[in-house]
């Protein structure tokens, strides 16, 4: 009864319960009490160009955003990154309803970090249409995060920005 | 009775014991693997996706995904996909199953089908190249949108990748233990 194979097998299945039973309470704690949404502005700051891209076939704008995001109430315990993101969304009488297209991301790691201001920065990608729907679109600008937890559920949220309508004609 | 007839008795009955042992073990052994395939299979159900968990096996999610962690997928949908949902997709000839963002979403007008572009947080380009011939995914190449995370827990998996060796000794020995491990 007592050998040294049962005394190992009890133990570890006690440590192995015990385990998921601190994942699950990790998971599980950070999700009971209301989240503070996070201070987020972003809007376009200037655009450098609209124009059609032959090479893809299709439209390509080049913008600056200002972004004021405090991203730091999404910090909690079990936050292990933050992916942040700047999506445009726009709508095409034409060929496509939806379309969302990220234009600049950033992976926050810390807190520290998670202020997050940039005035007038150029976007990471171009924002490219799938066609040649981009001349006088209203442009939607949202503010996005994924959280990346230690362990559990991912969690998503963003807040919209200030709207931005494209010039009616290209500009080159 | 003899010494002789009381001992081939007694071997007799340990040869018949010997075998229900054995067998009760090959069927409890039987039971436990059937056990998790109905598991795996009513999981399959429930997520609607033909691999609802994934061990990730490259490092293009960094840091926010490393190798070996475990995902757990949903192709079920509330909302629709949108850009900034971690996705796993599997390229029609090819085997491997890709865990990436979606960077672009284009909803068509009248058919609703979804041309969508992705990308691995830890790559500079986007994935047209990984693509071929295509230049956008379709809805049903997506396997399933990520809901769940769990660091590390496919280590083993990538283990027995590296080293296929360690997962036939692996299998054997837990097989033989399940075994001649009595009750």
């Amino acid at each position: 009864m007592h050998s040294a194979g049962t005394r190992a097998s009890i133990l570890s299945s006690y440590a192995i319960g015990g385990v998921f039973l601190l994942a699950i309470a990790i998971a599980v704690a950070p999700t009971l009490y209301a989240p503070r949404l996070p201070d987020v502005s972003v809007r376009v700051n200037s655009l450098a160009f609209l124009r059609y891209l032959p090479a893809e076939e299709c439209d390509q704008a080049y913008i600056a955003l200002d972004i004021n995001a405090d991203l730091r109430p999404l910090f909690h315990t079990n936050t292990k990154h933050v992916y942040a993101y700047v999506t445009a969304a726009y709508a095409n009488s034409t060929t496509h309803v939806r379309n969302e297209v990220v234009v600049w991301d950033r992976m926050i790691s810390s807190r520290e970090a998670a202020d997050v201001k940039v005035a007038k920065g150029w976007v990471k990608y171009s924002l490219k249409d799938w066609g040649v729907g981009l001349r006088g679109a209203p442009v939607r600008l949202w503010l996005r995060w994924s959280l990346m937890p230690r362990i559990g559920g991912l969690a998503y949220g963003g807040i919209e920005g200030e709207p931005y309508t494209m010039p009616v004609e290209y500009t080159q | 009775m003899s010494v002789r007839s009381y001992l081939s008795e007694q071997w007799s009955r340990f040869r018949e014991t010997k075998f229900r042992n054995l067998a009760m073990q090959v069927a409890s052994l039987g039971l436990l693997l059937s056990g998790a395939l109905i598991m795996y299979k009513s999981c399959m159900l429930i997520t609607n996706s033909e691999s609802p968990i994934v061990v990730v096996l490259s490092g293009s999610m960094e840091p926010a995904i490393h190798r070996g962690d475990l995902l757990l997928l949903s192709n079920r949908y509330s909302t629709p996909l949108v850009s900034g949902d971690i996705v796993v997709y599997k390229l029609p000839g090819r085997d491997v199953p890709i865990v990436h963002r979606i960077i672009k979403v284009h909803e068509e007008h009248d058919t609703a089908e979804v041309d969508i572009l992705t990308k691995g947080d830890n790559n500079l380009p986007d994935d047209r190249e990984l693509y071929g011939d295509r230049k956008w995914l379709s809805r049903d190449m997506v396997v399933g949108r990520a809901f769940a995370f769990l660091p590390r827990a496919g280590m083993l998996t990538i283990l027995m990748n590296d080293y296929p060796k360690l997962k036939f000794a692996l299998l054997g020995g837990l097989s033989l233990l399940a075994l001649v491990a009595g009750d």
